[in-house]
């Protein structure tokens, strides 16, 4: 038999729906290494930088609808976009928080790990990470349900081809996002590690509807494109 | 901190027009000569300790722009890196395997049982992963446990050893995506919190447009 080349119709590529997935930028906690979960800090300076840096790369995407997590860190890194696109507008949710870490928040992770050392191994551990409940705070269980529904949600809602979404949120909820929309398992959410003002893409395949592919993680050629 | 550097060869023909080229040995087009030409400058001031190809052409012609910048460096090729072997369907589209060989082809999008199926004469993923995964293994043991290594290989190879580095389900590979010339990154112990590799960045096509046409 022959090879004919003979491809699927490549204007459906086109027609997949996208998601953007973004993290914040830099903050005092990000510096010096805190459990910052839903505590709620500002941009530093650099993060500042950052996020100004990162906007007209987001403004070359076409956005349907920008989501994101309703603390300070975020929001101020969806707002340079919106300077340069007025028109769109921004859906605050607390679903896309970062993971809570109860009555650890603003502590440094030194200080976790003195305070409470045998919560801070089992975290530590990927094995009994799942469960591991901060006080009056969350389990990464928790979590993985929380912005699952989110996920969900989003899908339902926006099932229009072609429809593409910003969701700008933490390290924390952004990895159980990604794992939730391309079908991994819990423990593979580790895998993928978030950098500040980092820009990752979800994308529907082209053949096989409802079925997502990362087609680009962690980019941040924005900050240094001559970077290694 | 160890960090794998896989790059996805430049156009082909056959990329163009949504070929299962496998172990056929085809050259890049104009296009991916291009390309290549563009990751060789993005590449030019990285820090490498050790430089791995597959030694099909269109991975080597890859290479070849960044060897030209890059005398310091020599280039270790191998057939370990190859893409998956297709047997007697390489080179077919994928439209015609799914016309030609349905029955197989929706045995291989069976997650189930998806990993260990495959075209007469060719490799199943699994067979494909396991090729791929021993020599990523053997390479990295062989260097210091800081070392940079950069490979070219293909897309199905990359993902295979990017997802036996991190403990991805094989069924799970093709949930990450390559472009022609995309630069991935996964690397080793990043943080005190860490027990294994991770996935530093995916599919960076920067080179080619600094922008996101190619998405």
């Amino acid at each position: 038999m022959s090879a004919t080349p003979q491809g699927f119709r490549l204007d459906e590529r086109s027609k997949r729906r996208t998601i953007v997935l973004v993290r914040h930028g830099e903050t005092d906690g990000n510096v010096y290494d805190k459990a910052q979960g839903h505590f709620d800090a500002q941009l530093t300076e650099h993060g500042k930088h950052q996020v100004q840096a990162l906007a007209p790369r987001l403004a070359s995407f076409d956005f349907d609808a920008v989501y994101v997590s309703d603390l300070r860190r975020a929001v101020d890194t969806a707002a340079p976009l919106l300077n340069i696109q007025p028109h769109l507008m921004l859906a605050t949710r607390s679903e896309l928080r970062e993971h809570h870490y109860g009555d650890y928040e603003g502590m440094l992770w030194t200080t976790v790990r003195e305070n409470d050392p045998e919560l801070f191994v089992k975290w530590l551990n990927w094995d009994t990470r799942p469960a591991a409940k901060f006080p009056n705070g969350e389990s990464y269980g928790d979590m993985w349900t929380r912005v699952g529904s989110f996920a969900n949600e989003l899908l339902t809602k926006h099932d229009e081809t072609r429809t593409t979404i910003l969701v700008v949120a933490h390290g924390g909820s952004l990895q159980s996002l990604m794992a939730r929309l391309l079908g991994l398992q819990l423990e593979n959410q580790w895998r993928f590690m978030f950098d500040n003002a980092s820009l990752t893409v979800v994308k529907e395949h082209a053949f096989m509807p409802s079925r997502w592919q990362c087609v680009l993680f962690n980019d941040t050629s924005h900050l240094n494109a001559s970077a290694q | 901190m160890t960090t794998l550097y896989l790059v996805r060869h430049g156009e082909t023909d056959g990329n163009a027009s949504n070929l299962a080229q496998g172990h056929f040995d085809a050259p890049l087009n104009e296009q991916g000569r291009a390309q290549a030409k563009l990751l060789g400058q993005r590449l030019e001031d990285w820090n490498f300790d050790a430089v791995y190809s597959s030694d099909s052409q269109r991975t080597l012609q890859t290479a070849e722009p960044f060897l030209k910048l890059r005398s310091d460096i020599n280039i270790v090729t191998t057939p370990a890196l190859r893409e998956k072997n297709y047997g007697d369907c390489e080179n077919y589209s994928w439209q015609q395997l799914r016309d030609e060989y349905s029955d197989i082809f929706a045995q291989i999008l069976d997650p189930k049982i998806g990993s260990d199926v495959r075209f007469p004469g060719g490799e199943t993923d699994r067979e494909h992963m396991e090729r791929v995964a021993n020599f990523t293994r053997e390479i990295i043991e062989s260097h210091s446990e800081n070392a940079n290594i950069l490979v070219f290989s293909h897309g199905g190879s990359i993902k295979a050893a990017a997802a036996y580095m991190c403990k991805l389900r094989l069924e799970d590979k093709w949930r990450l995506k390559t472009d022609n010339t995309g630069i991935s990154s996964v690397i080793s112990e990043p943080t005190w919190r860490d027990d294994g590799w991770q996935i530093e960045s995916w599919n960076d096509t920067y080179h080619l447009n600094g922008a996101l046409t190619a998405i």
